[in-house]
């Protein structure tokens, strides 16, 4: 992770990560954090923000229920949790490993209604443009054919962002982009 | 064993033990079990306590423990160091195993103040204290669940507001108007109560 740059923020601002986070500066936005004090430092009206944040603060930690709860782990089960280890899945592809990446999936994910309408959309422009396009003097080939192998190398294109060997099924690979749902 | 395996054994133990959780993810990643016992042992406690909030026993709590970080290790090869950080990450797999517990059964509900503790004679500022505790623990029960969860993890497990809106699998703004209602509503509570 890296680190966020300081940025300037306005007295509202600081009102706001009161409202949120308290009057503790840890608790606040590490990029907000030096403007935050310095605004405060040169402002009596948010000094006595704070200080009135800080007594709900102290009630809010103070009536924790859990705050004599130990977090001192037993070993033992620590050990239990091991011995328990199943088999790790297997890497998953490499191009989707990135789950914050993963979020951004191409308009043509088949596992969407729209990725569906836009896939279907794109069959038809394909054969259209193969029947219009097709030189007169050329070879007659089977549209339908030419059209569903172009349509998975292009889809497996997009989707995954390189080509696809001939030897491999896009078919085949581009199963396994779903991944497993934690 | 000889004693220079134990020995090299050792230095690897002591190696892992200071390494950070990308690193120890890395060795995971690989099969390294050795990794994940450390790993299991910086954050089993936190987990525990956090899962406690919703089940509201400590062998229920241990539980959605033992499967958080059993996944973890499962699921190693999917966590990525440039996307979520790892703690958040064990913290979502840790928070989706609560609510998946609360909604096959009853969830834990208010909090029932008793009376004997009066009645066997406490002093009167022990009585006040723990009145004042169970109106605060009362009026966070009563906060909707997503409001309830964004206070337990910024405020009672000190998460990042980054960790605890990627945990939440929320935006940081999102996490800051749950937050905000939920002060606000607490300090309604607590002073209407009072």
């Amino acid at each position: 992770m890296t680190a966020k740059t300081a940025k300037l923020i306005s007295p509202e601002r600081v009102k706001k990560l009161f409202e949120c986070y308290g009057s503790n500066p840890d608790a606040w936005p590490s990029d907000e954090k030096v403007s935050a004090l310095s605004l405060i430092q040169h402002s009596g009206e948010l000094r006595e923000l704070q200080l009135e944040t800080a007594k709900f603060d102290k009630i809010l930690k103070e009536t924790d229920v859990l705050k004599d709860f130990g977090i001192t782990v037993d070993q033992g089960f620590v050990n239990k949790i091991v011995e328990a280890l199943p088999n790790q899945d297997v890497k998953p592809n490499p191009q989707f490993r990135n789950r914050a990446s993963q979020d951004k999936k191409s308009f043509f994910d088949l596992n969407r209604s729209m990725g569906a309408l836009a896939a279907s959309v794109a069959i038809m422009a394909i054969t259209l443009s193969i029947v219009t396009l097709k030189p007169e003097n050329a070879e007659p080939v089977s549209t339908v054919a030419t059209a569903n192998i172009e349509l998975d190398v292009w889809m497996w294109e997009q989707v995954v962002g390189e080509s696809v060997d001939d030897s491999e099924d896009p078919l085949t690979m581009l199963g396994l982009l779903e991944l497993e749902e934690i | 064993m000889t004693s220079g395996s134990i020995n090299s054994e050792t230095m690897l133990s002591e190696k892992l033990a200071v390494q950070d959780d990308q690193q120890l993810m890395l060795a995971i990643v690989n099969g390294s079990k050795e990794a994940f016992t450390i790993l299991a042992s910086r954050y089993t406690g936190q987990i525990i306590k956090f899962a406690y909030r919703y089940v509201g026993s400590r062998s229920d709590a241990e539980d959605v423990a033992q499967e958080a970080m059993i996944r973890l290790w499962r699921h190693a090869a999917s966590w990525e160091p440039q996307g979520y950080s790892l703690r958040s990450w064990i913290y979502r797999i840790t928070y989706n195993l609560c609510i998946d517990e609360i909604r096959k059964r009853k969830p834990v509900s208010e909090l029932k103040y008793d009376n004997q503790a009066v009645a066997e004679g406490q002093p009167d500022s022990d009585v006040y204290q723990e009145q004042k505790d169970f109106m605060l623990n009362a009026a966070l029960n009563e906060l909707p669940e997503r409001q309830r969860t964004a206070i337990n993890l910024c405020v009672y497990q000190a998460l990042s507001n980054q960790d605890a809106a990627d945990t939440m699998g929320v935006s940081v703004e999102a996490l800051e108007s749950l937050l905000s209602r939920a002060r606000r509503k607490l300090r309604k509570d607590i002073m209407n109560k009072s």
